[in-house]
């Protein structure tokens, strides 16, 4: 069924529409919101807060293409009005940018190469390397699979901000991963 | 497609979503597609290789939530949304058949229907006239209790009197009719006629077009010489040249009346008509650039919300607009 015929159905009243809804992205939600706090049950606060107000809310509901933007998108404003919260209670001098931590996991077999510990280290301090808004694109394009229209959303950011972001990330993890780069270029020449 | 690829580098790659796919191999269609592109390719084999490690190497640890987790969790949300007959849709016609009585006054004496009226009616036999004006959705009952919903800048109008006998309605605009068993229900429109048993429909005059869908029941539909009957579900129209009618067509009925319901979907058109829906709909003025009024598009907004409705066709569009009072404008982004 297509995103907008379930939305619709969820307006209509159809209880059965938000439990699919729930299923189908509940995964996606859980894990989003994992990047933003360590903490699960904040989260799992912020998802339940999330699914009854789009219930009691329904009827006024606007129309969305994407379920999944609209979900993420409301998630994250709940996480970030959650984490202020917090923050204030424990001090004002806190800084309020958003945390957005991800574990990159290292293959040890990049493409053709097997990577040796010291190269694995190397991948692993580039994505370290990214500011925070620059690793939420990046999982948002490369984990999520969004676009780009979808992405600016979410992170309340516009079209060109979003590109300039995930470009920027890639330079900089080419920069870092250059060794690594010449060397699947150098074998490339003596394979073939 | 294939060509814009040659002038690509690594970070181009790398960004580009069926590349992605590929690389990541989610996707039949861009495995095929690229590992095609790469042999035609040889001279780009440099970027492809280092766009790949790159989107190879954004790799992110995560666990999946347990079964457990992700059924209790729905387990408390279940218990907080209880499951209701939504009563809404009639409640909203209510209000509005409310609000038509005071737009109108002459509207009250038909909608009241009280017997010495309808006494009144039948010797003089004068016409009514309901008419949804810009901005304005009203739902209306008729003598026979046949519900008509009247989308904005519509009018109908019919003669009480003769009501019991010929149940006649002329319409000009878009109207949803849900028609009481009985004798013939005939809608007259400038450019055609439906006639009806007991049934329910809607019938578009929008644009010097007559669309006719049907919801439930039978529908005889006459234009320009040609008639149509319709079932439940299906739909015609007139034709390109406006010379007959279509050959009946399946239709989706439930967006056909989303007008009803909140959101207008006006199907595949020139920008230029879903402006002229806007304004209707909304009681507004707009100004747009040429550019953007030929484009067409399937278009659809939410009826209610006229900031939602600008932001659903622009974003479409990639437009910007500015609303000033009763002015909006559209302009290129």
């Amino acid at each position: 069924m297509s995103d907008i015929l379930l939305w619709k159905q969820l307006k209509d009243g159809n209880k059965s529409a938000l439990e699919q809804i729930y299923s189908t992205y509940i995964s996606s939600l859980l894990k989003y919101g994992r990047k933003f706090s360590r903490n699960d049950q904040v989260i799992e606060d912020c998802i339940q807060d999330l699914f009854i107000e789009l219930w009691k809310n329904r009827a006024g509901l606007g129309m969305t293409d994407s379920i999944q933007r609209y979900l993420l998108v409301a998630l994250r404003r709940k996480v970030i009005r959650q984490m202020d919260k917090a923050k204030k209670r424990v001090s004002d001098t806190e800084p309020t940018e958003l945390d957005f931590e991800v574990v990159i996991a290292v293959d040890q077999k990049l493409i053709e190469v097997e990577l040796s510990a010291e190269r694995a280290a190397q991948v692993k301090a580039a994505m370290v390397n990214l500011s925070k808004r620059q690793k939420e694109v990046i999982y948002l394009k490369y984990v999520s699979g969004l676009d780009y229209e979808d992405i600016g959303e979410i992170m309340d950011l516009n079209y060109q901000s979003v590109r300039n972001l995930v470009s920027n990330a890639l330079k900089k993890l080419k920069g870092t991963l250059l060794p690594l780069v010449l060397l699947v270029l150098e074998l490339d020449k003596i394979i073939f | 497609m294939e060509k814009k690829y040659t002038n690509y580098d690594e970070i181009d790659f790398a960004e580009e979503p069926s590349f992605i796919r590929w690389v990541q191999g989610k996707d039949q269609k861009a495995i095929a597609f690229w590992t095609k592109w790469v042999g035609n390719n040889p001279q780009k084999k440099a970027a492809i290789k280092t766009a790949k490690v790159l989107v190879n190497a954004i790799k992110i640890k995560e666990d999946e939530p347990s079964e457990a987790r992700i059924k209790s969790l729905w387990d408390k949300i279940d218990a907080a949304t209880p499951a209701e007959k939504p009563q809404l849709k009639q409640a909203k016609q209510a209000t509005a058949v409310v609000r038509s009585i005071g737009r109108r006054r002459w509207i009250s004496y038909a909608a009241a229907a009280c017997i010495g009226l309808v006494a009144f009616f039948t010797l003089y036999s004068p016409t009514t006239t309901v008419d949804a004006g810009n901005g304005e959705r009203l739902a209306y009952t008729l003598p026979d209790n046949s519900k008509v919903n009247l989308n904005a800048t519509s009018t109908i109008s019919f003669k009480v009197g003769d009501f019991d006998g010929d149940r006649i309605v002329n319409l000009e605009g878009e109207a949803f009719f849900e028609v009481e068993k009985g004798e013939a229900f005939k809608v007259i429109t400038p450019y055609g006629m439906v006639e009806v048993l007991g049934t329910s429909f809607n019938v578009n005059t929008r644009n010097g077009q007559l669309k006719v869908d049907c919801k439930t029941g039978k529908v005889k539909v006459t234009a320009k010489k040609s008639t149509q009957i319709l079932t439940k579900g299906l739909g015609t129209k007139l034709n390109a040249d406006k010379s007959a009618l279509e050959a009946t067509y399946e239709t989706n009925i439930e967006q056909q009346i989303g007008w009803m319901n909140g959101v207008s979907f006006l199907g595949k058109i020139p920008f230029s008509q879903a402006i002229t829906e806007l304004e209707r709909q909304f009681d507004i003025q707009i100004d747009c650039v040429n550019a953007i009024q030929s484009r067409i598009g399937d278009y659809s907004f939410k009826n209610n919300d006229l900031k939602l409705a600008l932001d659903e066709v622009t974003y479409q569009l990639n437009a910007a607009y500015k609303i000033d009072g009763k002015k909006v404008t559209i302009t290129a982004k």
